[in-house]
């Protein structure tokens, strides 16, 4: 019970302070709109084209939602950390009955929660330009965004290690939020890459979390025709999933040790 | 916890601390290039006593109560913090002790007194009721009920530093530790906490109290012991009474 009334009070700290930011949680609602508008406009440019079989437009549209849930895992456990050094509530935090890996699983369910209402706008908007969801396989759908989230988180997980010992982790969010941008299939299909850079690109998680969710959305596919996808995500969180918790914790205990929890 | 608190609440042996000089540090060994900010601290402070910490600035005060609260781990000696080992029980030390850093700005600036408090009861493992409760409780006993509906980033200096104590309060802890808790604070107000802290939370609840302090009336009026801290080690222990009227803390020569 402890950690849910944990995840409560972190849901509700932060519920309370992006509420008193009003305007920026309606501009990010704005700019999600304008970003399908603008792809939409793109896919007509694009004509007939069938990327993978896929009508465009809905093609590009399910590369953004999953691209948007990778951004949110990557940054937000750095983001946390970091807000915390500079905020000087890391240490008050950690000087409590709280684990450092609790405090930073807590502080990631808010960020989460805004990437699912931001994919909930991709899907309206889309709506209102067309987008079709009458063949999605909804458990297909849970199961590449469950593995997805837990393949991305522990990236996100390993950045805020490097944040936590070296005060900067943004390097390695730009190498993996680029190069998944632009390998993973998110508005292109792989297909179009340099073979050798298609080897690279089967390495990324979401080059399966994009793969997974198309044929789940657009193509109604169930689990077993996705079986691949699910696979090599599995693999990747059971690889990297205790790695990245068993880093952090490492990280939580190398800055205890030099004295350097707080600093900036 | 332990059945009976034992009579050193706190026991520190031959406590070093070396920070790193700037840069990368996996792997290096403590010490390297750094610079020692504790050296050979030894100290007990009992059951249910104040002691006062004074130094100069840098003497390593703050680093020393870090080092209790179990955020920092020395670089070298040991320590019993009620009955539980700073190093090995470190998740059981952050339990039984309430830590108050000399910073007052570590709270969310956006949310209430009220909604602060109420965030970090929660990670003292209380349900939200109870949160709820312990955040209005603590606020009263620190005389500031008034801070339960003020944001954060209007609070004053003293308002901020008072809700620090509020929130070492929160888990009804056996030991305190204070970093200078009433450096904002005004002369009434400081007159106040001081009879807080020993009226009621000492004498009455019954806590330990380790109180890093530069002002040495407050130390004699409150203090039951107090102990100088010089570059970084003990420099003396002296009962409140017997504190030397020309006491300095910093080196000679």
């Amino acid at each position: 019970m402890h950690g849910l009334w944990k995840l409560r009070a972190f849901l509700k700290r932060d519920l309370a302070t992006d509420v008193s930011y009003r305007l920026s949680f309606v501009l990010e609602a704005v700019h999600v709109g304008i970003t399908v508008a603008a792809f939409f406009f793109l896919s007509r440019m694009l004509g007939d084209t069938r990327p993978e079989g896929y009508a465009s437009f809905p093609f590009i549209l399910v590369g953004m939602a999953v691209n948007a849930y990778m951004t949110t895992c990557l940054v937000c456990f750095s983001q946390t950390i970091r807000g915390s050094q500079l905020g000087g509530t890391l240490k008050a935090i950690l000087s409590t009955p709280t684990s450092p890996t609790a405090f930073l699983l807590c502080s990631s369910a808010y960020p989460f929660l805004r990437a699912s209402l931001d994919a909930g706008v991709y899907v309206i908007v889309g709506a209102l330009f067309g987008l079709s969801m009458a063949r999605v396989n909804v458990l297909s759908a849970a199961l590449v965004l469950a593995l997805s989230l837990l393949a991305f988180s522990s990236v996100g997980i390993l950045s805020a290690t490097v944040t936590l010992v070296f005060k900067r982790g943004e390097p390695l969010l730009w190498l993996f939020g680029s190069g998944s941008w632009l390998l993973g299939g998110v508005l292109y299909p792989t297909g179009l890459l340099p073979p050798a850079l298609q080897q690279v690109s089967a390495l990324l998680p979401i080059t399966h979390a994009v793969n997974g969710m198309r044929a789940a959305v657009l193509g109604g596919a169930a689990p077993a025709e996705i079986a691949g996808d699910l696979l090599r995500l599995g693999l990747f969180v059971g690889l990297f999933a205790p790695l990245s918790v068993l880093a952090f914790a490492l990280g939580v205990d190398h800055a205890r040790r030099l004295g350097t929890l707080d600093h900036r | 916890m332990t059945g009976t608190p034992p009579r050193d609440a706190i026991r520190l042996q031959a406590i070093a601390k070396w920070f790193p000089p700037p840069g990368v540090h996996l792997g290096r060994r403590p010490g390297r290039g750094g610079r020692q900010v504790l050296r050979d601290v030894s100290l007990q402070v009992a059951a249910g006593e104040i002691m006062g910490l004074v130094g100069s600035n840098g003497a390593g005060k703050t680093t020393l109560l870090e080092i209790l609260a179990a955020t920092q781990l020395p670089t070298a000696g040991s320590g019993v913090v009620h009955g539980f080992d700073l190093a090995a029980q470190a998740p059981a030390v952050r339990r039984i002790v309430g830590y108050c850093p000399a910073s007052a700005d570590s709270f969310y600036p956006r949310l209430t007194g009220r909604a602060n408090l109420e965030f970090f009861a929660a990670l003292y493992n209380l349900p939200p009721a109870a949160a709820r409760r312990r955040a209005g409780a603590v606020l009263e006993l620190m005389r500031a009920p008034e801070l339960a509906q003020v944001v954060f980033q209007q609070c004053s200096a003293g308002m901020k530093q008072k809700l620090g104590v509020a929130r070492a309060l929160l888990g009804d802890p056996p030991i305190l530790l204070l970093d200078e808790p009433t450096r904002s604070l005004d002369p009434d107000a400081q007159r106040d906490f001081q009879s807080l802290l020993r009226g009621t939370l000492v004498d009455a609840l019954g806590k330990t109290v380790l109180l890093v302090t530069h002002n040495l009336g407050e130390a004699r009026a409150i203090c039951d012991r107090v102990a100088l801290l010089r570059g970084g080690t003990i420099a003396g222990v002296w009962s409140a009474a017997g504190l030397p009227p020309d006491l300095r803390f910093e080196a000679d020569g």
